[in-house]
């Protein structure tokens, strides 16, 4: 479960170009629960992941997970509980490395990466196990180097990085946005049903309203660093993509 | 060129393989464009130089100049890390200021000659002892490098904001990389003092440039991606890059003398890396 307690972020603090990206947000997400969030661009979406994710400090309020207090944690030891898939599958994987070690590497999160071989027949077993759950065929493709995946392909491995060492929130930063709408849909069937059978608490940020609406068990609107909607599955029933890409544009 | 030359080539070669080793650790493991080697390949040899003029055995005495060598890479890494001082810049300083130290650990002298002493290579064959030498320092960092810690090692070189999302102490293991790579170079430093059987303050002028050659050249021998061959390749690009350079001053039609070696040397760097560059803009143009 992650629990924020009334959050506060200030970016450019003493200059100018101060502001107040996040005021006074609370938010629960209950164990396994996927929540959606949209809002405009400068809403404070992404501040508000690096924030749960460390690498951008709080003023003031309090980030629990499962009760633990973790605001003062840095973000590499943050790390052990909150995995992240980023927008851009470019920089998603590592691509001068096999599918194998960027598995290898997403595999040790959290743990002490020692001297032991990163390769051992336990690990490429569980690997090819996880990578079928994509049907893309990436399993029979573990040496091969990353930088010869396509987008869509980077970021559904990606998201089998995230999800490998079983850490307790899962962030999806807009991670179809860079993708045409045919991946784009079938990046999100499998994240749903990834997230369905991991059971992960996970938060996505999107601007794709068919999504928002399509998946997830909540979705929460920010403007100006507020939650300012929220509707839950049955309340997104009869709404259409259109009704809420018409509510999003009256704030 | 004699087969004594020949030789006396590819034992320089595989010393500054392995100084290239180090640089390859920094350029492209982990990114870091560390400039301390000019500095920190002479604190190895003057650290060897001192010891075996005071009559320690020369393995310890090569054992200290590596680790000399990895102290010279934790202040530029620490300057870098804590200091917020550019790559560039902490590897200037901590060169700039190695000169005073390494004068300081030679006694005050700028050549600490030893002709008289015995060193690692006084019973043994030479180019026996640096092959043996080189190859486990192959398979050593080679292993490192294949682990789940040379992964986060590469990992940082290469993308340094999913390393952080993925647990990784950015400022930790930039720091192992450095000490590492100035480790392995102040070893190269010690064994090119025994080699040569003195000490020189100038021993380290042009490291960076003729180690990047080696590299540089060992991907044109060796272009595959594995960390095995990547490390191999340093050796071999530096055994060839001192044949080169042997038989282009062996050359008396060329008229190239001694005094050339930095002219042909930046001239070998600029060729090879402008080559490749050429020929992908005649095919972009096609």
């Amino acid at each position: 479960m992650l629990k924020l307690e009334k959050i506060n972020v200030v970016l450019g603090e003493g200059s100018q170009l101060r502001r107040h990206v996040i005021q006074d947000l609370n938010l629960e997400v209950k164990h396994g629960e996927f929540v959606i969030i949209i809002g405009s661009n400068g809403a404070g979406k992404s501040t508000l992941f690096n924030t749960i994710s460390g690498t951008t400090k709080l003023k003031s309020g309090k980030i629990k997970i499962n009760d633990s207090n973790i605001t003062k944690l840095p973000a590499y030891k943050r790390a052990k509980f909150v995995a992240k898939v980023m927008q851009n599958p470019a920089i998603a994987t590592i691509d001068d490395m096999t599918i194998e070690e960027n598995l290898s590497f997403a595999f040790m999160r959290g743990k002490k990466r020692g001297l032991s071989p990163h390769l051992n027949e336990d690990r490429i077993s569980l690997f090819k196990e996880k990578l079928s759950l994509l049907e893309m065929g990436l399993e029979h493709r573990l040496f091969e180097l990353t930088s010869s995946l396509s987008g869509g392909q980077r970021q559904a491995l990606s998201l089998i990085m995230a999800i490998l060492a079983n850490s307790e929130i899962l962030l999806l930063d807009e991670i179809t946005a860079a993708l045409d709408p045919k991946t784009a849909d079938l990046i999100m069937r499998i994240t749903a049903k990834i997230v369905k059978e991991t059971k992960h608490t996970t938060i996505m940020i999107t601007h794709n309203m068919s999504h928002a609406l399509e998946y997830g068990d909540r979705t929460l609107l920010i403007s100006e660093g507020k939650i300012i909607a929220e509707y839950r599955e049955k309340e997104k029933v009869g709404i259409t993509a259109l009704d809420l890409a018409a509510r999003f544009s009256k704030i | 060129m004699s087969l004594a030359e020949l030789l006396i080539g590819i034992e320089i070669g595989l010393i500054y393989g392995i100084v290239a080793i180090g640089i390859y650790l920094t350029f492209k493991i982990i990114d870091f464009p560390d400039l301390t080697c000019d500095g920190s390949f002479v604190t190895g040899a003057a650290t060897s130089s001192i010891l075996i003029k005071s009559g320690y055995n020369p393995w310890i005495a090569i054992i200290f100049a590596a680790l000399s060598g990895g102290l010279a890479g934790l202040a530029t890494s620490i300057l870098h890390v804590y200091g917020k001082i550019t790559s560039l810049l902490a590897g200037i300083l901590v060169a700039f200021m190695l000169y005073s130290v390494n004068l300081r650990i030679m006694g005050g002298v700028s050549n600490l000659p030893f002709f008289n002493n015995e060193t690692i290579f006084t019973n043994y064959n030479p180019l026996f002892i640096l092959i043996t030498i080189s190859i486990f320092i192959w398979v050593i960092l080679s292993y490192i490098m294949n682990s789940d810690f040379g992964l986060s090692l590469r990992a940082i070189g290469q993308n340094k904001i999913l390393s952080l999302s993925y647990g990784v102490n950015l400022s930790l293991l930039t720091i192992t990389g450095i000490v590492l790579s100035n480790t392995v170079i102040g070893l190269a430093g010690g064994l090119l003092s025994q080699h040569q059987s003195f000490g020189d303050i100038s021993q380290g002028i042009g490291t960076v440039i003729t180690g990047l050659a080696a590299v540089i050249l060992g991907e044109k021998i060796l272009p595959f991606r594995s960390i095995w061959s990547g490390i191999l390749s340093c050796l071999l690009g530096s055994i060839l890059y001192r044949l080169i350079v042997a038989a282009a001053l062996n050359s008396e039609w060329i008229g190239l003398k001694t005094q050339d070696l930095n002219l042909i040397t930046g001239i070998m760097v600029v060729l090879i890396m402008l080559l490749p560059r050429r020929r992908s803009q005649e095919n972009s143009l096609c």
